[in-house]
């Protein structure tokens, strides 16, 4: 069930005169200006910087007749907070491409098939790890070459991976590929408790290890 | 980034996936999608730790004053901790597993269930425990999660005078390690 329109974004975008307009807009940054700069500040080390950011989030939120919150309201749907932190993010973003040109790659990153062969890379490496791919016996290959049965291993623990469902490929990018820990996975995967997110993740490796037995790869 | 921008999660879709009121199809889209990008999953990472709820406590925290007296009560009663040996286990599963100490109920002590307050050593800064009291069957009377280093039992859970219970914490560190206390006994006083 969607959350109701906080009271003060309501009131913003209801107002029929520039007086009310203006009262609940303050009484809005009353609101939100804690959160925006803890967006801020966490985006750029600087107090300045802090703050320009700050001053260009608030006027993009209320350029063009607060056209971005009503995209808010519009959909009405989910937390007002989250979808504000993530749009103040995406303006910082914003800002320091206006004042320093263009991002790294990094930072401004798509899910482009290419980007997605080096995650899903990346992902298998940490996940290798994870499972000590490189002590697991082959039992087909009594004495094969190290390297090309590094990269056959590899390449049986990216198969492997793409086959998991979805929400536990993202459980893996999470945990191994973005260092997360346990207790801020569960919100972002809809599990309840670190202790969910444990079970889950000792399951996900379990399935790993049976896939990898599969293509006769298997436990010391 | 534009903020709309095709190739990322638009805000109001992750405003709407972290409050799980996407459609189903939706859901595994904004979840195959966040695999492949590291920029939106910073945005919910993000949003999820400026957002965050305060933990909700379902248990009863005993508190520090609390928590000081029993640790005075360690330090004077050092032979009635739990078993350091740490050779209690509850059966397959947990060998190998590190093992922490308890610090009350005394092992196999008779206590009054309303005094009755259990207290374990901490594992560390980020650990979480959960308890587990089974009575003499294995059934569990209950269990209760908490980032604290003791729980008392809430008044709705119904032990009974001179009957066994057993009990065991299991701790879970933020990188995955897991360590257990082992199961250890007490029983109510008649």
């Amino acid at each position: 069930m969607s959350a109701p329109i906080p009271p003060h974004l309501a009131a913003m975008l209801d107002a029929s005169d520039d007086v009310t307009r203006s009262n609940a807009w303050a009484a809005f940054l009353d609101e939100y200006s804690k959160l925006l700069l803890n967006v801020t500040r966490r985006t750029v080390g600087s107090h300045d910087g802090a703050m320009d950011r700050y001053a260009f989030i608030l006027d993009q939120l209320r350029d063009d007749g607060f056209r971005r919150l009503r995209a808010f309201a519009a959909d009405g749907r989910g937390k007002f907070t989250t979808w504000l932190v993530v749009v103040a993010r995406r303006l910082c973003v914003d800002h320091h491409r206006h004042t320093h040109g263009r991002l790294q790659a990094d930072q401004d990153s798509t899910p482009a098939q290419s980007l997605e062969h080096v995650t899903r890379r990346n992902l298998v490496d940490f996940v290798a790890a994870e499972i000590d791919l490189e002590q697991m016996r082959d039992g087909k290959r009594p004495r094969p070459d190290a390297e090309v049965l590094r990269e056959e291993r590899r390449t049986a623990l990216r198969h492997v991976v793409a086959k998991l469902e979805v929400a536990d490929q993202l459980l893996l990018t999470l945990r191994f590929e973005d260092d997360v820990p346990l207790g801020k996975i569960g919100p972002m995967i809809g599990l309840h408790s670190r202790f969910q997110v444990h079970r889950r993740l000792s399951a996900v490796l379990a399935q790993l290890k049976d896939g990898l037995e599969a293509h006769g790869i298997t436990e010391p | 980034m534009a903020l709309t921008d095709p190739q990322h999660l638009s805000p109001e879709l992750i405003a709407a996936y972290l409050a799980h009121e996407t459609s189903a199809e939706e859901h595994r889209a904004a979840q195959q999608h966040l695999v492949a990008c590291t920029a939106c999953r910073r945005d919910v990472a993000e949003a999820v730790a400026l957002t965050a709820d305060p933990r909700p406590r379902r248990w009863i925290a005993i508190g520090i004053p609390a928590a000081a007296a029993a640790v005075a009560l360690f330090l004077l009663l050092p032979g009635q901790a739990g078993r350091p040996d740490g050779m209690a286990t509850r059966g397959p599963g947990t060998e190998g597993v590190r093992q922490f100490s308890t610090v009350m109920p005394a092992e196999k002590a008779p206590i009054s269930v309303d005094s009755l307050m259990f207290l374990w050593r901490s594992e560390g800064r980020g650990a979480h425990y959960v308890l587990t009291v089974s009575d003499e069957n294995g059934d569990v009377v209950w269990t209760a999660e908490t980032s604290d280093t003791s729980l008392v039992l809430p008044r709705g859970v119904d032990l009974k005078s001179g009957h066994r219970y057993y009990w065991y914490v299991d701790a879970l560190l933020d990188d995955a390690r897991s360590s257990t206390t082992g199961v250890r006994e007490f029983s109510i006083r008649p």
